[in-house]
């Protein structure tokens, strides 16, 4: 490598830099695209922060509307739970509840016969009418709800022993052969 | 901290990474069809800068589809890690749908590096990979459309379809001008 050094190279040059412009004459090209790309960018970034920002009110709005409607659910089993009389539905199945449990029977009908909740009269094999279900013989069969119950709620029959099949005073009329 | 917060920021980056993508997109067909820029811009020339922008919207598509991808990473909401973020049909949540988020994922990937290096590559090339722009929009609109818990109805819905009838238009036009300039090129038939 040589230390030798051109003289003219290394003078400083005697004539001044004319003064440069703030910017390039190529800057006024470029300026657009920097303005377009800022643009581009901001609206981008603002579009995302609020897009955000309306998932999570959207979200939390959701769960707002959710938690009130489980609310709403709770209190009306609190209230069926606690004043059964409010509802007379309730207080219909309530008592038709009790009259099952203990054993009530449904009205005699005109022929003395046990009224049969599918409104069918099945017989025990003797021609009787009155009996249980079938398959349920000498139980009693689960009773719908406010069909059982008599006008003062109380119960007509006194319960049917397991094993009778036997259901109502047998009439005349069901009497089998 | 909301806890879901990751999960309101995967949504909506890649809500933005979409309309990014397509915005780069109908500009690229915009300016690269001639009768289309004549029209819009009001001259056949085109400034360097609508290049540049076209160019511009893809990368901060990259960027926010990174975005995108580290929310789901850290979100707890559902449970992704890079295996399901990079192989297809691996996330329990809706593997279908994620699984064209994934493709359009790797042919991002592929469009924007050859965009980078088109003074390194041959043009051929770098034309090849870029045709891949359109079945990136397609995926990445049925990834939306599909896996999208907020593409179900709606303005943001109706919105992707817009745009994709949008951007079928515009292809078939740049089709038709390519057509067009190969019968003008075609050497006469002698007589």
């Amino acid at each position: 490598m040589s230390d030798h050094h051109d003289p003219q190279t290394q003078a400083p040059d005697p004539t001044p830099a004319p003064p440069q412009p703030a910017s390039p004459p190529s800057a006024a090209g470029s300026r657009t695209p920097n303005r377009a790309r800022r643009v581009a960018a901001a609206t981008a970034v603002a579009a995302g922060v609020a897009l955000t920002g309306a998932i999570a009110v959207s979200a939390r709005d959701s769960n707002d509307t959710a938690a009130t409607t489980d609310a709403d659910a709770d209190t009306a089993t609190a209230d069926a739970a606690t004043d059964p009389v409010t509802d007379p539905e309730i207080a219909t199945t309530t008592e038709a509840d009790t009259d099952t449990a203990t054993g009530g029977l449904p009205a005699l009908d005109a022929t003395g016969g046990g009224q049969m909740p599918t409104g069918q009269m099945p017989t025990d094999g003797f021609g009787r009418h009155g009996g249980p279900p079938p398959g349920a013989r000498g139980e009693m069969g689960e009773a719908p709800a406010g069909e059982w119950a008599t006008e003062d709620g109380t119960s007509a029959q006194p319960a049917m022993p397991n094993g009778a099949g036997q259901a109502g005073a047998p009439s005349a009329s069901s009497q089998g052969s | 901290m909301n806890e879901q917060l990751w999960w309101y920021i995967a949504r909506s980056t890649g809500i933005v990474a979409w309309a990014l993508l397509a915005a780069s997109v109908v500009w690229g067909l915009t300016i690269s069809t001639n009768r289309l820029g004549g029209a819009v811009l009001g001259t056949r020339t085109r400034p360097n800068w609508l290049l540049d922008l076209h160019r511009f919207l893809g990368g901060l598509a990259v960027v926010f589809t990174g975005v995108h991808l580290v929310a789901l990473v850290f979100d707890t909401h559902v449970d992704f890690g890079l295996t399901e973020l990079l192989v297809p049909m691996t996330s329990s949540y809706r593997p279908g749908p994620v699984a064209w988020g994934v493709a359009a994922l790797y042919l991002l990937i592929a469009v924007e590096l050859t965009s980078l290096l088109r003074r390194r590559i041959s043009k051929r090339a770098w034309r090849m990979t870029h045709m891949l722009s359109f079945p990136l929009f397609a995926f990445s609109t049925v990834h939306g459309l599909t896996a999208g818990t907020d593409a179900t109805g709606g303005a943001l819905f109706w919105s992707m379809v817009s745009v994709s009838v949008l951007v079928f238009a515009l292809t078939i036009a740049r089709i038709d001008q390519a057509r067009h300039r190969t019968r003008l090129l075609a050497p006469p038939t002698p007589a």
